[in-house]
């Protein structure tokens, strides 16, 4: 096996380099056509979500999008909420169904492990840790709720939040019992699907946004938006910490 | 510009060389900590602020630990790294 | 420019990480060289979605020009969502890990002692 391991390295080393190189090929090429890089945002598919203009396809080209103006089909001024939650909510729901498929895995798979003898965390520690994770909680809700007007949203909010449950768990050794997170994720998840079938049944198609828009840029804009991110958030947030705890996972 | 990114670019490759090449675990898992920091600054530069907030709380953060946690289960059920 | 070097410094780690799956032994580093490929694609696809002189995907009341100044957003919702999962298989792959070390008492499945 040993006698192996040079040839296997060189093979290797070959086969970058030739992938390498068909990469050079791509990015250098000088004949006629559209090439990899130089498509512009027209020929794009993001076109219309860029003009809020995807349901009909029709209006007039030039449109300025503004802030202050109602009357939108979506009403987030951050266009990648806009994509995330309402143009292709559809493969957002799919993610979210798959980390609660690798959730459920590592729930399956990962045993408990015996409580070994450990020290206890110094005064210093156990004063400053609640500060910090109040912080960290007060800054994933805002994270969470501003998701259409500034970058952020349900997904890093929600990792936010399972941080603070980290830091807790490394200062106090104390764990929530499991069933919490999993009320929690059920809750939301069919809360999710209560909103795509509510679209279905007023809209005519799966996730449509069926509450009013508001104003573009207003703080309480964008309603369905506001409420299936914050959904995502809480889900994101229980599942992360569930695998967390079991990663800890003791008796 | 150029520059920068450039010298980001090579910071990213190094460091990847370096998570690769290391020997030890435990330095390779902060190694790759710190490319994870440096391409949402990269995300950044490319005006992708939602991915660079995701990418720093979740890929420098919560994989790290993750890695962490593991190589100290395993060491606690007689993983040594030496042999 | 630009975009050839932030699609470059992309591609590079997708290298590394191809050689680093293909040759190490301990699955630790396997994984390690997943993250980083993985990684290396997300800088790569948004990499695809930038120009020169493009602004954030965010409207606010100091931007009065058209939308068509803005960078593609479609790549960053994309990747948005490739991070999260990118999370969930690590975890998944790590629990096997520790199942792996508690059946065979080595987590090496290449080389002398596999």
């Amino acid at each position: 096996m040993r006698r192996n391991e040079s040839l296997i390295h060189i093979a290797a080393f070959l086969l970058v380099i030739g992938l390498s190189a068909v990469l050079y090929a791509v990015f250098t090429d000088t004949r006629p056509g559209l090439k990899a890089l130089d498509a512009s945002l027209k020929e794009r598919v993001s076109y219309h979500y860029l003009l809020k203009t995807a349901g009909n396809p029709a209006q007039p080209a030039e449109r300025k999008v503004t802030v202050g103006k109602s009357g939108y089909e979506d009403g987030s001024a951050n266009i990648v909420t806009a994509i995330v939650v309402d143009y292709r909510a559809l493969d957002t729901l799919g993610e979210v169904l798959v980390l609660f498929a690798a959730s459920a895995g590592v729930g399956l798979l990962m045993s408990k492990r015996k409580r070994k003898i450990e020290t206890e965390a110094s005064p210093i520690v156990t004063t400053a840790v609640p500060m910090i994770m109040l912080f960290a909680v007060v800054v994933g809700l805002y994270i969470i709720f501003h998701g259409h007007l500034s970058p952020g949203g349900g997904f890093p909010g929600g990792a936010i939040i399972a941080s603070a449950y980290m830091i807790q768990f490394l200062a106090f050794r104390k764990k929530f019992s499991g069933n919490l997170f999993k009320i929690l994720e059920s809750l939301a998840g069919l809360g999710i699907l209560g909103m795509g079938l509510a679209g279905l049944y007023t809209e005519g198609s799966f996730l449509a946004n069926f509450l009013p828009t508001g104003e573009l840029g207003a703080v309480f804009s964008a309603a369905g938006i506001m409420i299936l991110y914050a959904l995502i958030g809480i889900k994101v947030a229980s599942e992360l910490s569930s695998i967390i705890g079991h990663f800890i996972g003791e008796k | 510009m150029i520059y920068w990114i450039a010298a980001v670019g090579i910071f990213l490759f190094l460091g990847g060389i370096t998570v690769i090449f290391q020997k030890s675990i435990k330095n390779a898992v902060i190694t790759f900590g710190i490319v994870s920091i440096t391409s949402s600054l990269m995300f950044a530069m490319m005006k992708a602020y939602d991915v660079a907030i995701t990418e720093a709380s979740i890929g420098a953060v919560l994989t790290t630990a993750l890695f962490f946690w593991t190589i100290k289960r395993l060491e606690e059920e007689g993983y040594n790294e030496k042999k | 420019m630009e975009t050839i070097l932030f699609a470059l410094s992309g591609l590079s780690l997708v290298m590394v990480g191809i050689f680093g799956i293909l040759t190490k032994k301990n699955i630790i580093k396997i994984l390690l060289g997943l993250n980083l490929m993985e990684t290396g694609i997300n800088l790569f696809v948004v990499a695809m979605g930038f120009f020169k002189g493009g602004k954030t995907p965010i409207i606010t009341e100091s931007f009065t020009a058209s939308t068509m100044h803005f960078v593609d957003p479609l790549p960053h919702a994309l990747v948005l969502t490739s991070i999260v999962i990118g999370l969930g298989t690590t975890a998944l792959a790590l629990t096997l890990t520790l199942n792996y070390f508690r059946e065979h008492k080595h987590i090496e499945f290449r080389g002398d002692n596999a």
